[in-house]
């Protein structure tokens, strides 16, 4: 059979019902763009989309790809800010959308969804509960929780607060890449002790298997309580943060920070009158509200240590609430006069936070593109994490797009590199690649590419990422 | 009248029926250049962050293919220009893609809030009129629409002649020939489904009851909506100078709609052209009505209701209060909401010309909307608009649960609870 998207088409409406599967130029169009500023490529068009009911469906998909041997590429809402949701050759979409059941195990402590299930929905029904989903990134409305698992990404959250992901996933429904069906982890709260096969996916930049199904531990809401400082001199901030974490302060579950300028475009959007300098604001949390207040009062002690402009509890949740969604949106905000945004990760270790704070304020610096236009900066800085970020002009051409693109994530690798630390929401290769062989050495990524192999010997599922083509 | 809406007019070509299918500009190769524009700068703007997929009626609550999203349907669009394809063997595709749009405003409010502010619905409405011009679109159900609104007045294809049947024998003013301060503007479905007739005269006794001063238009025409989002610009704007025309030669005050699409239509898009006469939805000039001169509800209706906000009104207007305070007005209704309302809403999936065709949706929409109200335990939908009335009312029938929950117009509601004969 000579690969076309017919005959594609035709294979997997064996699989799946016909109506969930599609050959239209204009789905296989939409699945081959991503949130970056350029265009698609025609060589580049998938041949299908498919959605698979469930994780027979997956394996089934999975089998006859590798039969043809037919790269799929799995789909959760394609927002990957890496590269990794644009593929780099026809293939086939799998669309995790019908994956999307969700079972609140309560007796047993955990919350089971499907991989297509979005983060915000998930989030409504544990919250509806009275717990909690550790996972806070800015397309919490659309990602899905593959993804997300898949990058074992919690977004804003700050690691050292209550970690990743992963730290809650307790197992998983997963299909290899060959189109065999594993469970893996436990139905106990008790973590499997030495090796367990969960670790291989969550993080596993979909090299390995499909996620169809993540069992999550349900943690229990907290009370929180919030604080803001503001700084004119951002490098005595970074020495706040550092002092936070030396004077062993609790770590906060979120904390915020906005260069002056940025901290503009935010409080103006909500109404609030721009702060002096720039801002930090943060959450702790605790049993009570008590607790978390102390936790806030104890992190400010820190702050107040730098000569902050003020370092205040917030008590209004409306006020938290607008810093909050105003922090969201800032860089789609920035976006609606027309312009393409595009930031980095930069991520310090805690040594050379106010280094790295006074080398990101130069972040575009001597890059022949993206040195051209306006630096923001904002980040989790509780989690040493820095966006510096720019506005692409829309006449620019894909090559120079693409190109601009191409010297933020140099640059990004350049400081990672320096501060010997790595991106910790984005996954780690498609357009990291270069970075992570510098970073952990030809070795273990000869490593990692016979692990690819073990699993995947056809190089059918997500072809690109690990080799880095995107 | 801004030059380009000028030059439109003038640029109108009195067609017979026949030539229906054809474009109706002049300067066809600058209109399509500027579609084409418009479509290409809106879409790259797209930072493709699928935001505006949630609750979106197509990518939310039916399909899940993210073409058939909102930024799927512009992204399709732009591609379509910019790949060449609009006239090549998948310009069906993108023709059916286009056309599922339900134009429920849903996705406009989304970008605008969470990303970058593009007016997609204009986007899709200028692919719409690219398509039309390119002869690609419409639907083939709503050609004949088209064909109808031009040479009847009407999208049903009903003889204008007994467009004022549903009065039956009650007095009303025709205007221009009699004077009113208010023009009850009817509408097309209002004034042809006979299912609705009864909406009609209520809504025309209720306005006497409440001593309003108003009449109808003695030759009243379509608005020109449906036109428009098939995409048919040119016979919307000879059907809004119809209207305006006859608007402002009745000498009203205030013109008062049945239809919120007619409302969206009198306020958005005849004002460019002349219109300038106050325009209420009735929802909006009965809650002012009522609060000013207090109304005697002589009938107790003690039922347990639930409101679905027509797009046209909420999404697009945020009329949100106004149909709710006049239920909540009516001693013995309790108000509950349905998991889905307000700004959340789900569309009906009767707007963007759906009305007029079979659209395949799994499952349909209304269906899933009755189910929402079935859930809040109530036994009445209310509801402000003709065509939500018709999609409710008739998944309540297929769905075989006219015991259980029943689908009514406000206006029939009030007409009920102030025991008017
Ligand atoms: C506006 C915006 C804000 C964002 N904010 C953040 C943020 O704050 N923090 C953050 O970390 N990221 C953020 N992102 C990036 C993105 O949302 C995350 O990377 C998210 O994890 C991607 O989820 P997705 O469902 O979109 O995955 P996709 O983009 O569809 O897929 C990402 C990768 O995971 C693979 N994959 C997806 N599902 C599965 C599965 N079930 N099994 C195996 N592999 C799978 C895909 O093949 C692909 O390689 C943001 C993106 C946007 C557009
Ligand atoms: S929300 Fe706006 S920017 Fe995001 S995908 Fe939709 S149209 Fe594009
Ligand atoms: S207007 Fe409504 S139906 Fe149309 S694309 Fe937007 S959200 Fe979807």
């Amino acid at each position: 059979m000579a690969v076309s998207s017919e005959s594609i088409c035709e294979a997997l409406e064996r699989i799946v019902s016909r109506k969930y599967v599609s050959g239209s130029i204009y789905e296989r169009i939409k699945n081959a763009i991503d949130p970056f500023p350029y265009e698609a490529l025609k060589e580049q068009v998938p041949y299908a989309t498919v959605m698979p009911a469930n994780a027979e469906e997956v394996a089934e998909i999975l089998k006859f790809a590798n039969e043809k041997k037919v790269p799929v590429f799995v789909k959760g809402s394609g927002t990957h800010l890496g590269g990794a949701s644009r593929p780099h050759e026809p293939g086939i979409i799998l669309s995790t959308h019908r994956l999307n059941k969700m079972e609140f195990l309560e007796d047993y402590g955990f919350v089971e969804c499907g991989a297509g299930c979005s983060c915000a929905s998930v989030a409504q029904e544990v919250e509806r509960r009275g717990y909690f989903l550790p996972m806070a990134p800015g397309s919490r409305l659309v990602a899905s929780m593959g993804g997300l698992v898949s990058n074992n990404t919690s977004g804003h959250i700050i690691d050292t607060s209550i970690g990743k992901p992963g730290d809650y996933v307790y197992g998983l429904e997963v299909v290899l890449p060959t189109g065999e069906i594993i469970e893996t982890g436990t139905m106990g709260l008790r973590r499997p002790a030495g090796t367990e096969m969960t670790k291989f996916f969550v993080g596993g930049d979909g090299l390995l298997g499909v996620i169809t199904k993540v069992r999550m531990r349900l943690l229990p809401a907290m009370k929180r309580a919030y604080g803001v400082v503001v700084f004119e001199d951002v490098v005595a901030m970074a020495r706040g943060v550092q002092r936070m974490y030396v004077e062993k302060r609790p770590a906060p579950l979120l904390m915020e920070f906005l260069d002056r300028k940025t901290a503009k475009v935010g409080y103006t959007i909500k109404g609030l009158e721009p702060p002096p300098g720039a801002v930090i604001f943060f959450v702790a949390t605790g049993n009570t509200h008590q607790e978390a207040t102390g936790k806030v009062e104890m992190i400010l002690q820190s702050f107040k240590a730098e000569g902050p402009q003020s370092a205040d509890l917030i008590e209004s949740i409306e006020l938290w609430n607008k810093l909050w969604s105003a922090r969201e949106v800032i860089g789609t905000f920035l976006m609606q006069e027309g312009k393409q945004w595009s930031a980095a990760e930069v991520v310090s270790n805690l040594k050379s936070l106010p280094e790295c704070m006074a080398e990101v304020l130069r972040f575009n610096e001597g890059l022949p593109l993206f040195g051209q236009l306006e630096l923001f900066i904002f980040g989790h800085i509780g989690a040493l994490t820095f966006h510096p970020g720019v506005l692409i002009p829309r006449e620019w051409d894909n090559d120079r797009k693409r190109q601009a693109v191409k010297e933020r994530f140099q640059r990004e690798a350049e400081l990672n590199l320096k501060y010997r630390t790595c991106g910790g929401e984005w996954g780690q290769f498609s357009k990291r690649t270069n970075f992570w062989v510098q970073r952990y050495g030809q070795v273990s990524y000869e490593l990692v590419k016979k692990m690819k192999a073990v699993f995947d010997p056809n190089n059918i599922l997500n072809p690109g990422i690990l080799e880095g083509y995107r | 009248m801004t030059k380009e809406q000028t030059d439109l007019k003038e640029n109108l070509l009195m067609e017979t029926s026949e030539s229906m299918d054809e474009p109706l500009y002049m300067d066809q190769d600058r209109y399509i250049a500027e579609l084409k524009a418009t479509i290409l700068d809106a879409a790259s703007r797209c930072r493709n962050c699928n935001y505006c997929s949630i609750g979106c009626p197509l990518s939310d609550s039916t399909r899940g293919f993210i073409s058939q999203s909102p930024s799927g349907l512009m992204q399709s669009v732009k591609y379509g220009i910019r790949w060449d394809m609009l006239e090549n063997e998948d310009r069906e595709d993108l023709r059916n893609l286009l056309y599922l749009c339900t134009t429920c405003n849903n996705c406009v409010l989304t970008c605008k809030a969470k990303a970058t502010a593009i007016p997609i619905l204009e986007i899709i409405q200028a692919g719409r009129n690219l398509l039309r011009e390119l002869m690609i679109g419409p639907l083939p159900e709503q050609r004949k629409v088209l064909k109808d609104i031009y040479i009847n007045g009407n999208p049903y294809g009903e003889n204008p002649a007994t467009r004022m049947d549903w009065l039956g024998d009650l007095a009303v003013k025709r205007l221009p020939q009699d004077q009113a301060e208010v023009l009850l503007f009817v509408g097309c479905t209002t004034s042809y489904d006979s299912k609705l007739f009864s909406l009609g005269r209520k809504m025309v006794q209720l306005l006497d009851a409440l001593k309003v001063d108003f009449g109808v238009l003695s030759e009243e025409t379509c608005c020109g909506h449906p036109a428009r989002v098939i995409g048919d610009e040119a016979l919307f704007q000879e059907k809004a100078a119809q209207n305006v025309d006859k608007f402002l030669k009745s000498g009203v005050k205030t013109i008062v709609t049945v239809s919120p699409h007619c409302y969206n239509t009198f306020v958005k898009e005849y004002p460019s052209i002349g219109q300038n006469i106050k325009v209420q939805h009735y929802t909006q000039f009965l809650a002012e009505r009522i609060q000013k001169y207090p109304v005697k509800w002589r009938i107790p209706l003690p039922r347990m209701v639930t409101y679905h906000d027509p797009c046209y009104l909420g999404k697009h207007h945020r009329i949100y209060e106004e149909p709710r305070e006049l239920l909540r007005a009516v001693e013995g209704i309790e108000l509950v909401e349905m998991a889905q309302s307000r700004e959340n809403s789900l569309c009906c999936g009767g707007g963007g010309g759906r009305m007029y065709t079979e659209v395949e949706d799994n499952p349909r929409l209304a269906e899933t909307r009755v189910g929402q109200a079935i859930e809040t335990g109530a036994n009445l939908i209310a509801t402000a608009c003709p065509w939500c009335h018709t999609m409710l009312r008739n998944a309540v029938e297929d769905m075989n649960l006219q015991e259980k929950i029943e689908v009514k117009d406000i206006a029939e509601i009030l007409f009920e609870a102030m025991g008017i004969h």
